[in-house]
């Protein structure tokens, strides 16, 4: 049949790795009946949010692992693709709820995807936890609770940093349109500068350009251009509020800018003047404390009740060294590096 | 100028020597002919990928009915785009637009049916009009100008993608518009059983009607011929830039529906929807068994490249591994599905 | 001998103040292989182009059965009986032997919305004619053509081009790249279709295959007819010196 007997021996070889691999699967499935349900004694968590190039999210990976290695719990996180954030929205959740994991904590960045999606888990019987965006969904949805911060109030922190660097007309740069969070921010500044006789005006991000310093920095400086009034800019995360920097430089304009997150180089922005403040919504708390009451509530029916803050906690010159030691000591646990 | 010698035209072709039989000629038997097809590479790359997961995996819900849809449903929508643009490949043309045609047409429908609050049929039709006329402009512009599509559709992409998040920004003051699906479309979209999407159907019933095109008309032997050599095929009397608009225009319909199945199932339209298929459309089709010079493939081809894909870009969430690499590991995965693909071939042709 | 089939009147080719071709004629009967011999430049693809359409002379005329015609493309040549088969883009080796057989002029069954092509009548008339080409090591019209030989690629194109009715045969420089035996067999496969009645014009920089096949020869230098002779006229040495301009060579090195 094949005119080379070593390479018949070879092919046949190759088809029986495939076969036995797929016999093994078999085997997998059938072994595994308890593929759901509390598997045991080791809870299992899986954690749904966002990717690890945005800069916002890596403290926030890292206290949920932390608290996965304190409390010894199977932890899987699963990064939301934001250059397609509906369908891997769905495509994550989806996958997270396969799992049957024990609880789920979810980011609900897209709420008319994952809201159903929610549903859908509960449903199942799967507790879920609501983090650092849905603030105004996880009550309807059906989840336990929420942890992370509401959106009015961190806008609101940021505006008052603003009005008293005598900010009468700001700018709020929201960099994931679409997120109601994101969007609340921008909200609470501008009722803040209302109630203070200025305004605001919301410039919203191309979702794919957010992780591109360039095309960022591109559109704020064009923005700034175009208006001439504006006094004072309020970021969402530390890689735009940079990119608001340069912007300012290259435009040569005089503006106070905020930002919410840290990183090492809004840090020394904030040291050299070039930021005026720091929003810190701390998400290494939305991470570990999220995976903490999943944790409890999954293994004891215990949580805290209604919504946890985690932020804003302002970061300014008053604050600067304590801020300044601890990313020394622990890098990874309040901005990339 | 290439020689006449076989060696050197299937150099000439991007396959080396170790991807074809001898020339003894003694006839192949059934089973060497089986694996050589164009698609048996494709096939045994999903069934790899599926193998590993299914073992390391498969206790954690991948192989769970869930798990399962979840993966279906994603090679589905990629396959629907991956299936035209394969036969585009084969025919030896290269389509970047798709990944601002998918996110043109959510807008489209998005803003008809949400912000205007009309049926959505009256948003789809519009946007089948609209894939019509960026296929047209891809093929002519292409053929006029003689200048590769690559470079052609790269432009599109561009100008699609700003043209979209323009007229949104004009028409609603914002690039992410809820679209509030009502009536028969969503049904016929956006439906699913069980959580297996009906794009599945859509994408098994135009796989069927593409493998009967390039298998069993002529036209579809004139979509080899010209992706083989269009100046051969010209010479023949095969009518070459009909065959390529007529494959241009498909391609944008296959995002135009993707679009469509997308926005009506997520109920909001964006600009960024579909930006992926650029390069996991691509990575579809050549893991499927598609040449990239052109005029060797399959539709079934497509078919496994997206299955595939589908297969590892999910799995990986099931795996519980060290989430800074997912992307690497996808990569790394596909790499293997690819490798495992030409080794097969190789060892088929009894080379190895 | 008869009337010629294909005729080339006094052609002239000018591109931008360059002279391709000047005032060739030339004529080809059926049943009869006529060389056309040159170096590189000398006009020969270009006189072929106006043969078969690919451009169309600035001066002079193409006769087609002692008629004037005008061929305003390689599709409008082929139609009229004209065919040309090229040294490397001749075959699709990615595609079937059958295939590339029918390639433009498919066989289908059934109708409306149910025609297709039918693959078993294309198979079949492929191996048909390379048959009696006396190709006969393939035997599977299911055959990728990438498997085949040079020669036998030569073949499926040459069957061909025959098979759809051609009455005047155009191969341009068949044999360049190939081997000795492939060459044996393309040079053999002139033979038995110049004996099947079809006018051959031959094209190459390869004096000793031209003399083995051809009943007349032509040798064109600088655009221009050089030489113009019957088989046995000239021997292989005489024509390849007077290919590459013997008389002013022998000029230079008398120095």
């Amino acid at each position: 049949m094949f005119s080379n007997r070593r390479s018949r021996m070879k092919l046949a070889g190759f088809l029986m790795v495939v076969v036995v691999g797929a016999a093994a699967a078999v085997a997998a499935v059938a072994g595994t009946a308890s593929a759901g349900g509390a598997g045991g004694s080791v809870p299992r968590i899986v954690f749904v949010s966002g990717p690890l190039t945005d800069s916002f999210f890596p403290p926030l990976y890292n206290g949920a692992k932390q608290a996965a290695h304190d409390l010894g719990i199977k932890f899987n996180y699963i990064p939301i693709n934001e250059a397609d954030i509906e369908q891997s929205s769905a495509q994550t959740m989806q996958a997270a709820i396969a799992q049957h994991p024990d609880a789920l904590v979810v980011g609900d960045f897209v709420t008319p995807v994952v809201d159903p999606l929610i549903k859908q888990a509960i449903k199942k019987g799967i507790p879920v936890y609501v983090d650092q965006s849905g603030q105004d969904q996880w009550q309807a949805d059906g989840a336990f609770g929420f942890i992370g911060q509401q959106g009015p109030a961190t806008g609101q922190a940021g505006g008052r940093e603003l009005i008293k660097d005598g900010v009468k007309h700001a700018l709020c740069v929201n960099n994931v349109p679409g997120n109601p969070y994101l969007t609340k921010i921008c909200m609470g500044l501008a009722a803040a500068m209302k109630a203070a006789g200025g305004d605001s005006v919301m410039l919203p991000l191309p979702t794919a350009d957010s992780t591109d310093p360039q095309k960022v920095t591109q559109d704020i400086g064009a923005f700034l251009a175009s208006h001439k009034s504006i006094q004072g800019i309020l970021c969402e995360n530390a890689a735009v509020g940079s990119d608001a920097v340069t912007a300012a430089q290259q435009a040569n304009r005089k503006v106070h800018i905020g930002t919410l997150a840290l990183s090492k180089q809004t840090i020394s922005q904030l040291q050299s003047g070039q930021l005026d403040f720091l929003i810190n919504e701390q998400p290494y708390l939305d991470g570990y404390l999220g995976m903490l009451f999943a944790y409890t509530y999954a293994k004891y029916g215990l949580s805290p009740i209604g919504a946890v803050a985690t932020g804003p906690a302002i970061v300014d010159k008053s604050n600067l060294a304590k801020i300044l030691s601890v990313v020394k000591k622990y890098p990874g646990v309040l901005g990339s590096t | 100028m290439v020689s006449a010698t076989s060696e050197d035209s299937k150099m000439a072709v991007g396959l080396s020597e170790a991807d074809w039989p001898p020339e003894t000629g003694r006839r192949l038997s059934v089973t060497r002919r089986f694996l050589l097809r164009p698609e048996t590479g494709g096939f045994v790359s999903a069934a790899v990928v599926f193998s590993f997961f299914a073992v390391v995996a498969g206790g954690n819900g991948f192989l769970s009915r869930l798990g399962t849809a979840d993966w279906v449903d994603g090679a589905s929508q990629l396959g629907l785009v991956a299936l035209p643009l394969g036969l585009l490949m084969i025919a030896g043309e290269f389509d970047l637009s798709i990944g601002s045609v998918v996110g043109a047409t959510s807008i489209i429908v998005a803003i008809c049916s949400g912000y205007y609050s009309l049926s959505p049929w009256i948003g789809i039709a519009l946007s089948v009009v609209f894939g019509i006329l960026v296929g047209l402009a891809n093929g002519l512009i292409t053929i006029w100008t003689k200048l590769p599509s690559f470079i052609v559709t790269l432009s599109s992409l561009l100008m699609i993608s700003g043209g979209a998040l323009g007229v949104s920004n004009w028409l609603t003051s914002a690039s992410n518009i809820t679209a509030e699906p009502v009536g028969s479309a969503p049904g016929v979209f956006a439906s699913s059983w069980e959580g297996f999407d009906v794009s599945i159907l859509w994408w098994l019933g135009l796989v069927g009607a593409a493998t009967y095109v390039l298998q069993r008309t002529s036209f579809g032997n004139w979509v080899y011929a010209t992706g083989g050599n269009a100046e051969t095929a010209r010479l023949a009397g095969v009518p070459t830039n009909r065959v390529k608009v007529s494959l241009f225009v498909a391609t944008s319909l296959g995002a135009v529906l993707a679009g469509v199945v997308e926005t009506l199932t997520f109920r909001d339209g964006n600009v960024t929807l579909g930006a992926q298929y650029v390069f996991t459309g691509i990575a579809a089709v050549v893991i499927g068994g598609v040449l990239l010079a052109g005029g060797y493939g399959s539709a079934i081809g497509t078919v496994f490249g997206s299955i595939t894909y589908g297969i590892v870009s999910i799995g990986v969430f099931f795996l519980g591994w060290n989430a800074d690499l997912t992307e690497l590991f996808i990569g790394v995965f596909l790499l293997l599905a690819v490798v495992a693909n030409k080794r097969l071939r190789q060892m088929a042709v009894g080379r190895a | 001998m008869c009337k010629p089939i294909a005729e080339l009147r006094s052609v002239s080719k000018h591109y931008f103040g360059v002279t391709a071709v000047a005032d060739v004629s030339l004529r080809l009967f059926p049943g009869e292989a006529l060389c056309l011999l040159g170096e590189n430049g000398a006009g020969k693809s270009t006189l072929i182009k106006i043969l078969t359409g690919v451009e169309q002379p600035t001066r002079g005329e193409i006769l087609l059965d002692g008629q004037a015609v005008h061929l305003a493309s390689p599709r409008d040549a082929r139609a009229r009986g004209v065919a040309t088969v090229y040294q490397e883009i001749g075959t699709l080796p990615l595609m079937s032997v059958g295939r590339n057989f029918v390639l433009g002029a498919e066989p289908t069954t059934g109708r409306g919305l149910l025609k297709r092509m039918d693959t078993r009548e294309a198979n079949r008339l492929a191996i048909a004619e390379m048959q009696r080409l006396g190709i006969r090591r393939i035997r599977d019209g299911g055959q990728l053509v990438g498997t085949l030989s040079g020669g036998e690629r030569q073949a499926v194109a040459i069957g061909r081009a025959v098979h759809f009715g051609a009455r005047v045969l155009v191969l341009d420089e068949p044999t360049a790249a190939l081997g000795v035996r492939e060459s044996a067999t393309v040079l053999s496969l002139i033979q038995t279709v110049r004996r099947q009645g079809v006018a051959i014009l031959f094209i190459t920089h390869n004096a000793y295959h031209a003399s083995l096949v051809g009943d007349r020869f032509l040798i064109m230098r600088r655009g221009e007819k050089l030489a113009e002779f019957a088989k046995g006229e000239k021997t292989v040495e005489e024509i390849m010196s007077l290919m590459a301009g013997g008389d002013e060579l022998s000029g230079f090195l008398a120095d």
